[in-house]
């Protein structure tokens, strides 16, 4: 029996065809004898690794994307989930299968770049190059399979969606790399500024891989806790705290405690927006709750809502390590509501009669909600208004409070209501 | 083999099953049959544990598909109505994908290549699955899911969109799995088709089972114990026909009488063996009805379909 995974062996069949395997070797070789004649081993490192992330991160996302949504489009998604293939093996499959042609390029790039000793301004290029690709491409197929469990879009925006998040995602680094010159502290250890970035570039792969993971699990019907996520909210708090010493001194309170707030708040909103929402899990949820059903209920739990403990320790933590010269209070207070705020209007939004826009609209929303109504109140002078509709307590911390307080009832209310008359229609 | 307890599944507006309960002995073949929304598809794939329930309880030969789906879905095989196949893979290559994606252990491709005999296709192994016709994609897709022999075959309007010639070679198919012990669920509208192989028939109307009974249509082997449906039918209307005929007081029960509106035709259940056949002849004759004919009921399914479904509905 080949003990190749099968998922991973039905791509190369499909991605790795002879006359495939000749064009890419060709198309390359002739980019990379273009750049050598231009600058020789500089000219052929610029060209490379042009060229490279074109393949692995602008085409790599694509067919990373393609490799679930074709599946769901093909209608042959249900019985992979049917098969013996688990989620692990999927996962490796899908991202390293379905891209393989990119890599088959990509690495011959990466390959090039080494063998002429690469650039001397960037010597880390050619391994950012190929940990970049490996993110971006991570972010597109977990993408994906969020909007795979959403049931939104048709095939060629989900995999332009995802292709347009994973480069994103990928891109977001780079002015790190540009802009960290000076050395990084991490628990101890000093890391040069590009060299960090490119740590934690690799360390953010391996969460995009966990995450595929999960959500593979979940798409196969398998009991999943929400773990991994409250891990990663974790991970966030330790990833900061280890940043604090001796990187930024003067600001060491706020980043061991106020900014792994913000992020775990962040991570949260992220994961209440992207999970799937039903007024039948909802059901389900509370009909396991009844029945004390843990495992299901845990099961069913959406993460953000598991995330919510973690996130009110870890303000009550650094509530408890704040300086005495500033008061963090009101406003991580209010960052709480408005975070429930959000999850109670996305809710509202998407059980309402049109599901499977109802993340779009809500989207929209938010927009007007975080970005018009503060401009329009910029505009018209009322400024003290803001942190009703931004958690910004500087400018004022009773309204900060107040304001998202107010709005957790409106949307607290509106969505009982639409609960109940749901549950009359049904 | 197939045992559903309290099965309920929603959709946002609507409940599609609702306390749904039955099961399904091994080595049946059962047509599950309903109107257009009844419920079946979504049955079908909660069987075939692609849709979690809302509550109750399925399990597929003792496993709970809800506790340990991977163990469970190793006895099932699932033909979608709309199921797709990898077009620029060869016969041959969708088969060993399939093999390995199961944990086949395949040297040779020995299991590929049997089961494409066994569906007809060993000529077509090196063609690719885009080119081929839809009766042979239809067998390509069978091949795929039975290809590492589950105990449980479930499939959704497999006869949709094939030719009469294709639809008997499916009827032959399905039989022959049955012989191998295979348990099938087969879900159609084509009640015609269902009655070549069915043993036994699932009515589902409006989320809940209707019926679910043998049919009595196919020639099964007289065993004691097996359950028929008997159709009698008097010389003379007599009033109050369904007291008149339950229950006998002969030590065994039959099933709920259903008597055509004038008295002179019932059918019901029956489960015994071919002596307690006739003493319930005896039975009813001594009791002084004009018995006509009294026989197992080979009415089609589409005739038993409709009157359940009307039963059920008034």
């Amino acid at each position: 029996m080949s003990t190749m995974n099968p998922e991973f062996r039905r791509n190369l069949w499909l991605e790795l065809t002879p006359t495939r395997l000749v064009i890419m070797p060709l198309v390359v070789g002739l980019l990379l004898a273009l750049g050598w004649m231009w600058g020789e081993a500089e000219g052929l490192s610029a060209v490379g690794t042009t060229a490279g992330w074109v393949i692995l991160v602008l085409w790599g996302t694509r067919l990373a994307a393609d490799g679930v949504a074709a599946e769901v489009q093909g209608k042959t998604w249900d019985s992979q989930r049917l098969s013996g293939i688990g989620p692990v093996a999927m996962t490796v499959g899908k991202l390293f299968g379905a891209t393989a042609y990119a890599w088959f390029g990509g690495l011959m790039c990466i390959v090039a770049i080494f063998a002429v000793g690469g650039m001397a301004s960037d010597p880390l290029g050619p391994l950012r190059l190929l940990v970049t690709a490996l993110f971006a491409q991570a972010v597109a197929l977990w993408f994906t399979l969020v909007q795979v469990r959403l049931g939104t879009g048709l095939r060629r925006f989900q995999v332009l969606l995802a292709q347009v998040v994973g480069i994103i995602a990928s891109v977001q680094l780079t002015p790190l790399f540009e802009y960290a010159k000076l050395d990084i502290g991490w628990y101890g250890v000093d890391f040069p500024g590009d060299g960090f970035a490119l740590f934690f570039t690799a360390v953010m792969t391996f969460w995009a891989w966990i995450a595929c993971w999960r959500l593979l699990r979940a798409d196969f019907l398998y009991r999943n806790w929400p773990l991994a996520f409250v891990a990663f909210l974790i991970f966030i708090a330790v990833y900061t705290e280890g940043l604090a010493p001796g990187t930024f001194p003067r600001l060491e309170w706020l980043i061991s405690g106020a900014i792994s707030y913000h992020l775990m708040v962040a991570a949260v909103w992220i994961a209440a927006l992207i999970e799937p929402k039903s007024v039948v899990q909802l059901r389900r949820l509370l009909e396991r709750l009844r029945r004390r059903d843990l495992s299901g209920f845990l099961s069913d739990l959406p993460c953000a809502v598991a995330g919510l403990p973690v996130v009110v320790l870890a303000g009550l933590f650094t509530l408890s390590q704040q300086p005495s010269v500033v008061n963090l209070g009101p406003q991580l207070l209010a960052v709480f509501l408005f975070l429930i705020r959000d999850m109670l209007l996305v809710q509202y939004v998407v059980l309402g009669p049109r599901a499977r826009r109802g993340h779009t609209a809500a989207v929209i929303y938010l927009l007007v909600l975080y970005g018009l109504v503060p401009a329009l109140l910029q505009a018209g002078g009322a400024v003290q208004l803001i942190p009703a509709f931004l958690p910004a307590t500087v400018i004022n911390a009773t309204i900060g409070v107040i304001g998202p307080l107010i709005q957790v009832g409106i949307f607290a209310f509106l969505l009982s209501t639409r609960l109940v008359a749901l549950r009359a229609r049904a | 083999m197939i045992d559903v307890q309290g099965l309920c599944f929603e959709y946002p507006a609507k409940r599609a099953l609702d306390e749904v309960s039955f099961r399904i002995e091994p080595g049946t073949v059962t047509a599950l049959v309903g109107p257009n929304g009844a419920g079946k598809t979504t049955l079908l794939r909660c069987l075939s544990t692609l849709e979690p329930p809302y509550a109750g309880r399925i399990r597929l030969d003792g496993i709970d598909v809800a506790e340990e789906p991977r163990r469970a879905r190793r006895l099932l095989g699932f033909l979608d109505e709309f199921f797709g196949l990898y077009d620029d893979l060869s016969v041959l290559q969708s088969l060993r994908y399939w093999a390995a994606a199961h944990g086949i252990d395949d040297p040779g491709d020995a299991a590929a290549r049997d089961v494409a005999a066994r569906l007809g296709i060993e000529d077509r192994l090196s063609e690719r699955a885009g080119s081929l016709s839809r009766g042979l994609r239809q067998r390509l897709a069978i091949a795929q899911v039975i290809i590492h022999r589950p105990r449980i075959l479930l499939m959704d309007e497999p006869a949709s969109g094939l030719d009469p010639e294709a639809r008997a070679g499916l009827a032959e198919l399905i039989l022959g799995l049955q012989a191998e012990g295979m348990t099938i669920v087969v879900s159609s509208h084509i009640l015609s088709e269902l009655e070549d192989y069915s043993s036994h028939m699932l009515i589902v109307d409006r989320g809940r089972i209707v019926d679910h009974a043998a049919t009595g249509a196919r020639a099964v082997p007289a065993v004691a114990g097996r359950q028929v449906r008997l159709r009698v039918v008097l010389a003379e209307p007599v009033a109050g026909l369904e007291d008149a005929l339950s229950p006998p007081p002969l030590g065994f029960e039959i099933g709920d009488v259903v008597a055509d509106g004038e008295g002179r035709m019932a059918r019901f259940e029956f489960a015994g063996t071919p002596r307690d056949q006739a003493r319930l002849l005896e039975h009813q004759i001594a009791q002084g009805l004009p018995v006509a004919s009294f026989a197992e009921d080979h009415s089609s399914l589409q005739d038993r379909y409709i009157e359940t479904l009307r039963k059920g509905r008034s």
